[in-house]
C-alpha cells in the first residue's frame, strides 16, 4: 500500500533534471534581485544615455540564462522520454507566446490597442510550459502495475 | 506501435521501477512505453530487447506491418 502511494505519480527526476532545477532556481533569484535593483536604479538614480540602456537590458540577462540552461539540460538529459516531454513543453510555451504576440501585434496595428505590458513575455512562455507540464503530469499518473 | 513489454515484464515478475533501474531510465519512461504513449528510439528498443533476451520485433509490433503480413498470407492462400 505504501509503495502504491509512493509510486502513484511517477517521479520524473533525473540527475540532469535536478541540476537543471537547481540552476534555474539560482537564475530566477538573480532575476528578482536584478529586476528590483534595476527598477530602483532607474527610479532613483535617473540614469540617462547608455546607463539607462544598460539598466534596461540588465534584467534580461538572467532570463537568457534560464533559456541557455534549458538548452544545456536538453543536451545533458540521457532519459529520452523526459527530454521529449521537456521539448514538448518548450514548444508549447514558445507557441503560446508567439500566438499572443502575433494577435497583440495585429490588434495594435489595426485596432490601435496598446502594446502588451512589460515583463509579460517570459511569464506567458513559462505559463505555456507549466500548463503543458501539468497536463503531462496528469497523463503520467499511474500505479506500479 | 504495440508492444509486449508489460506482459514480458510480468513474466519476469519485475516492477516498472525494477525495469527502469535496469534500463537506466525513469519509471515514467517505462510506463509511457508500455502504455503506447511513447515509442522508444532504436538504441533504447535494442537495450530493452537485450534485457529480455528477445529480438526487437518480438517485443515491438508494427500494427501496419502485421496487417500487411496477414493480407499477404490471405492473398497467397486465395491463389
Amino acid at each position: 500500500m505504501e509503495r502504491e502511494v509512493v509510486t502513484m505519480f511517477c517521479s520524473g527526476s533525473s540527475a540532469a533534471k535536478k541540476r537543471y532545477q537547481r540552476d534555474v532556481t539560482y537564475w530566477m533569484i538573480a532575476y528578482v534581485v536584478v529586476v528590483v535593483g534595476a527598477a530602483l536604479m532607474v527610479k532613483h538614480g535617473a540614469p540617462v544615455g547608455w546607463h539607462l540602456y544598460f539598466w534596461s537590458v540588465l534584467p534580461s540577462i538572467p532570463v537568457l540564462g534560464v533559456l541557455w540552461r534549458m538548452g544545456l539540460y536538453l543536451r545533458e538529459e540521457t532519459d529520452e522520454y523526459l527530454r521529449w516531454m521537456t521539448m514538448q513543453a518548450i514548444l508549447v510555451g514558445t507557441g503560446v507566446l508567439l500566438a499572443v504576440v502575433l494577435v497583440s501585434d495585429f490588434l495594435r496595428a489595426y485596432a490601435h490597442i496598446g502594446a502588451l505590458p512589460p515583463f509579460v513575455a517570459f511569464i506567458i512562455f513559462c505559463g505555456g510550459m507549466a500548463a503543458t507540464q501539468g497536463w503531462q503530469w496528469l497523463q503520467n499518473r499511474t500505479t506500479d502495475a | 506501435m504495440h508492444n509486449r513489454m508489460k506482459f514480458m515484464r510480468a513474466e519476469k515478475n519485475w516492477s516498472q521501477a525494477d525495469l527502469a533501474q535496469m534500463l537506466e531510465v525513469s519509471r515514467q519512461s517505462v510506463n509511457a512505453i508500455e502504455t503506447g504513449k511513447y515509442d522508444p528510439s532504436l538504441p533504447l528498443a535494442l537495450r530493452i530487447a537485450r534485457l529480455f533476451g528477445k529480438r526487437v520485433e518480438e517485443i515491438f509490433v508494427d500494427i501496419a506491418t502485421d496487417r500487411e503480413v496477414e493480407l499477404r498470407k490471405r492473398h497467397a492462400k486465395d491463389e
